[in-house]
């Protein structure tokens, strides 16, 4: 029969526990959909690394010699090491008369990653059509993207230039690459738009060259062992200094994906934590006001001979099964619905061949916590009633001691109007409940500045990139074969700023990173700026560090740092002496003459410019491809769209937040108040004039939650910035019209709360709420 | 007959700020296995503070109490619980329904505590409520109500039956029905009922009268010849 009450009371009661059974479906619903999705897609990739064998080691700086390969595998823990030539080309005019239907502004010589491979062990292929790879058959293994996108198909011929030769193959396969996984043509490009270029693997008796081609040794490894061991063996096994040893981690495809993975699941745990905090907020507030309400009932129970644990456990079994249900079904809907959504813009980013929704434990266990901590609360609320003899429960509550605070006694107490001093009273004397109603608040306008935040920083960042940092109209991207003579003629030609990308290497603080050391020539294309985000002249001195890579190795100005050009072992030991913000491509940056003076030689690998060049540029043999600003920033731009589903998420969210927050603890002040209420009434105040102290009281509330939520929601920001990924670098910028809509959006919420609930004082009955309970 | 209940130099006090309130000052008095006992004395006497130790629902300050030879004031929380459970049958003056089941899930509710109990319909029927079994409180007269309350204090077939006010809430002619199952109860059943009210009038029903005045016994006395509740005129 105890179950028939529950029943019924959760019936009774059925907008305060549709509420918290909306947070619990909603938490877990965004747990479990967030957490199937991550965990799905480092499944997909681990999956994928596991059964194509991806490497563990890449050995790179010199040519390798097939002993030293044999060498390699003769160490401990190794189990296979091949060689490979990595090297970038371009396709020729694609095959026969289907490629005049492409249009002409498109690019006919795409950029093309070639592999000339020695044997397959390692790191293979998966061929989705066409005949399995095999060393010494001539042909070319085509990127199926890039196959797609150009119309080829397993049969057609490639010209492929490459090292200054054509080489026409026979399509034999098209394939997916466990290395390529990731890859993109230019740097500042974040989601690829795969097809316009391309990976192709072939054998190496295909390279048109001489000699041993081989400059790079893959390495296959015992996972088990210690991989550093490993590192150091091959080190001392190789005696060159030339050569640079990468681990997965420094690898571009790996570690983007692996930093996409390591972002949703931070996501994971940010926002359900909200959705579970508001679901306890909702059932303390709910459960002691419904065990207060039920008092008399308790002791009844108690009266008839009810053991403590027996009712105990009934009235834990509210917390218990509503979260159970809401759980249990957000769990479930979350898992179906989320990953799908979200899908779709990792399958343009990232290509893997199957995509996995697969949850951890972490969801069985957010599902246990969130079960756990509902009936855990639950039981906390119904405690103080059960602790009194039940002669005890079974009377009314004895009023509160009733003391004056050191404000009433003040002299300022007497000239506040009536409104004023009821309501500093009642939130005096309600202290649980007003700081719950200051926490919702301050959630719900937390949640909503993040969120036009977000909104303001995604829009922010291509404007950042392309209107403030680089003021050029044309990119002019150099290929491997241009000579610096070429570079400067065409410098001088479009009056272009040239620019030197190399890959370094970085450590200081014992943390060793890759990034990009950026030398810039003469000019005013390229511009820099501090961490407050203004303009600064580049130092003829030192360094300058891009301010993400210097907080990931933990340095500042001032400090030294080491690194050297990738392929070169000169390291160099220089002084940070200034610090800039950068979107992408992390690293450091300096001038050519400080360049001259480390002893490099410049060789630019781009050119900025303001004039227009010409689009058939692209076909010669020293230019990789031109690239427009505007359509580099539109395309940013578009990829950027994804970011408003999160938005408007963040929104729903706070709104739901506000609204079931505010409105149980409406209705709970509300029937505190009931008595107090009905006495106004009585008095003969107006319906009008009642609504008016409780509106208030809310204003007040809320007004202080606002304030509490503001530098939270701007702390989120900062930390939901600061975990997308290593190389990007956001920056939270809230522009004052998002804080109006923060604001304005939570007194919204705060006033149709209000609404709801305000017809509710017409509904009270003097008669009925002043008699007695004796 | 033999004594079922034995209240032994019973204290009951309450501390007011600094000073000592005795709502139960020193009582002695026996209870019989099957008398109809009325508890006389005004307001704030200190009736309900007897009541309530005497079902095991507050703790003495002192003294003893003794329930068919066994102390009270030496129970465990669990042991009162229990002895509640099996022994002692409650109805209070505000009926103390739970409001969402009906009259017949308001009985039955008892079998959630004790196996070995009336069947729910039986029970209704014993009290003339087999019309309005599946009604809520809130549909019910307070008649009703209390007559519903007293077949859950039935179900489980105790062997002493408190009553504190009873017919408080309800009017002349209502009032007498219950009184009038509450002795039929006594006799019929044998059972033991102990009944506090203000209404010296309900003395002439009663076996036996104990009144109380400022948290003292003021007097016990028998009544040989008890009136019948149909009788009595208040
Ligand atoms: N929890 C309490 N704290 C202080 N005094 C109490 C408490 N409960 C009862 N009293 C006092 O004890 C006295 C007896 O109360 P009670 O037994 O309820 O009287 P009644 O005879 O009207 O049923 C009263 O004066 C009452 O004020
Ligand atoms: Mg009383």
């Amino acid at each position: 029969m105890l179950n028939r009450k529950l029943w019924r009371d959760l019936w009774y009661n059925k907008t305060q526990f549709l509420s918290i059974f909306l947070m619990a479906f909603l938490g877990l619903l965004v747990f479990v959909g967030l957490d199937a999705e991550s965990h799905g897609i480092e499944k997909s990739g681990d999956t994928f690394y596991e059964a194509y064998n991806l490497a563990d080691f890449w050995i790179k700086g010199c040519y390798f010699t097939k002993d030293d390969a044999n060498k390699i595998m003769e160490i401990d823990g190794v189990n296979q090491a091949e060689r490979r030539l990595h090297i970038e080309g371009k396709a020729e005019h694609l095959h026969g008369t289907d490629s005049n239907a492409q249009t002409a502004e498109e690019d006919n010589e795409p950029y093309m990653q070639l592999e000339f491979l020695d044997t397959q062990n390692i790191s293979q292929m998966k061929v989705l059509s066409g005949e399995p790879f095999q060393e010494d058959r001539e042909g070319v293994w085509l990127d199926d993207k890039f196959a797609t996108y150009q119309k080829l198909t397993v049969g057609d011929t490639l010209t492929i230039k490459v090292n200054n030769t054509e080489i026409t193959e026979p399509i034999r396969g098209t394939i997916i690459h466990p290395e390529y996984v990731y890859y993109t043509s230019e740097s500042e490009e974040m989601v690829p738009s795969y097809g316009t270029f391309g990976c192709a693997f072939l054998s190496g008796k295909e390279f048109p060259g001489a000699g041993n081609i081989y400059t790079e040794i893959l390495v296959d490894t015992d996972a088990d062992k210690n991989q550093e061991q490993i590192k150091e063996k091959i080190k001392e096994i190789m005696d060159n200094p030339d050569i640079i040893i990468m681990d997965r981690t420094q690898m571009l495809s790996f570690s983007t994906f692996d930093a996409e993975i390591e972002q949703h699941k931070m996501m994971t745990f940010m926002f359900p934590m909200i959705f579970l905090l508001i679901a306890v907020l909702g059932i303390i507030t709910t459960m002691t006001r419904m065990t207060a309400n039920q008092r008399i009932q308790i002791g009844t129970l108690k009266a008839l001979g009810f053991s403590r644990g027996r009712i105990t456990r009934h009235y834990m079994s509210y917390g218990f099964w509503i979260s159970t249900l809401g759980a249990l079904l957000g769990a479930v809907t979350g898992y179906y619905t989320l990953p799908a959504l979200l899908r779709q813009s990792m399958q343009t980013t990232y290509v893997l061949p199957v995509w996995y929704v697969a949850i951890s434990r972490n969801s069985y266990y957010a599902v246990i916590i969130e079960v756990a901590v509902s009936t855990w609360v639950s039981f906390m609320a119904c405690r103080k009633e059960l602790r009194e003899v039940p002669a005890e429960t079974l009377k009314p509550k004895p009023p509160k001691n009733m003391k004056h605070s050191a404000l009433e006694k003040s002299k300022m107490w007497l000239r506040m109007s009536f409104q004023t001093q009821w309501n500093i009273r009642d939130i005096i004397r309600n202290k649980a409940r007003t700081s719950m109603g200051i926490v919702g608040v301050a959630g719900c306008t937390m949640l909503l500045l993040c969120a036009f935040g977000c909104y303001d920083a995604f829009q922010a960042f291509p404007a950042w990139l392309y209107e403030d940092l680089m003021t050029a109209k044309a990119t002019i991207v150099l290929s491997d074969s241009c000579k610096q003579g070429d570079a400067e003629e065409y410098a001088k030609k479009y009056k272009g700023q040239m620019i030197e990308e190399e890959a370094i290497e970085l450590t200081a603080n014992g943390k060793a990173k890759t990034g990009t050391l950026t030398t810039v020539d003469d000019g005013n294309l390229m511009h820099f700026q501090n961490q407050d985000i203004k303009e600064i002249e580049l130092n003829q001195e030192g360094i300058m560090m891009s301010a993400k890579m210097a907080s990931v190795l933990g340095v500042k100005a001032g400090d030294f740092v080491k690194w050297h050009v990738m392929g070169d072992d000169t390291w160099q030991n220089t002084r940070i002496t200034q610090l800039n913000r950068v979107p992408s491509s992390q690293g450091i940056t300096i001038s050519r003459e400080q360049q001259k003076k480390l002893n490099y030689d410049f060789r630019a690998t781009k050119i900025l410019t303001n004039h227009s060049v010409p689009a058939d540029i692209s076909d010669d043999l020293q230019v990789q491809t031109l690239s427009d600003a505007t359509q580099l920033k539109q395309e940013m731009v578009d990829s950027m769209k994804v970011m408003n589903l999160m938005v408007v998420i963040l929104v729903i969210a706070a709104a739901v937040m506000g609204i079931v927050v505010l409105h149980n603890l409406g209705v709970l002040s509300f029937i505190e108040k009931t008595r107090e209420i009905a006495t106004l009434k009585v008095l003969g105040f107006r319906t009008r004039k009642i609504r008016g102290i409780l509106q208030m009281q809310n204003i007040w509330v809320t007004t202080f939650g606002i304030l509490v939520g503001l530098p939270l929601g701007y702390g989120f920001l900062l930390m939901l910035c600061n975990s997308v990924s290593d190389s990007m670098d956001i920056v939270p910028v809230i522009t004052p019209y998002s804080y109006a809509l923060a604001i304005a959006g939570t007194y919204a919420v705060s006033i149709l709360v209000n609404m709801m609930l305000s017809g509710k004082v017409k509904t009270i009955d003097m008669v009925d709420a002043l008699k007695g309970t004796e | 007959m033999k004594t079922l209940i034995e209240f032994k130099e019973v204290v009951k006090e309450y501390t007011r700020g600094e000073k000592t309130f005795y709502a139960l000052n020193h009582a002695s008095f026996q209870i019989g296995e099957g008398e109809m006992v009325v508890i006389l004395g005004p307001s704030g006497a200190g009736k309900s503070t007897l009541l309530n130790l005497l079902g095991g629902m507050d703790n003495a300050s002192g003294g003893q109490i003794l329930f068919d030879g066994a102390d009270l004031t030496t129970y465990s929380d669990d042991a009162l619980t229990d002895y509640r459970a099996r022994n002692v049958g409650v109805v209070f003056q505000f009926y103390n329904l739970i409001p969402t089941l009906t009259a017949y899930e308001n009985v039955a509710l008892m079998k959630d505590i004790e196996e070995d109990t009336l069947d729910p319909a039986e029970a209704l029927r014993a009290v003339g409520l087999e019309q309005q079994m599946h009604q809520f409180p809130s549909q019910m007269s307070g008649g009703e109500q209390q007559r519903t309350s007293i077949a859950r204090a039935l179900a489980k077939n105790p062997r002493l039956l408190l009553c504190d006010e009873p017919t408080g809430a309800l009017d002349t002619d209502t009032g007498r029905e219950v009184l009038a199952l509450l002795q039929q109860m006594s006799r019929e059943k044998k059972k033991t009922v102990v009944m506090v009210t203000h209404n010296s009038m309900f003395a002439e029903i009663a076996t036996k009268v104990i009144r109380v005045k400022n948290g003292r016994i003021a007097s016990v006395t028998e009544n040989k010849e008890p009136k019948d509740a149909n009788e009595v005129n208040w």
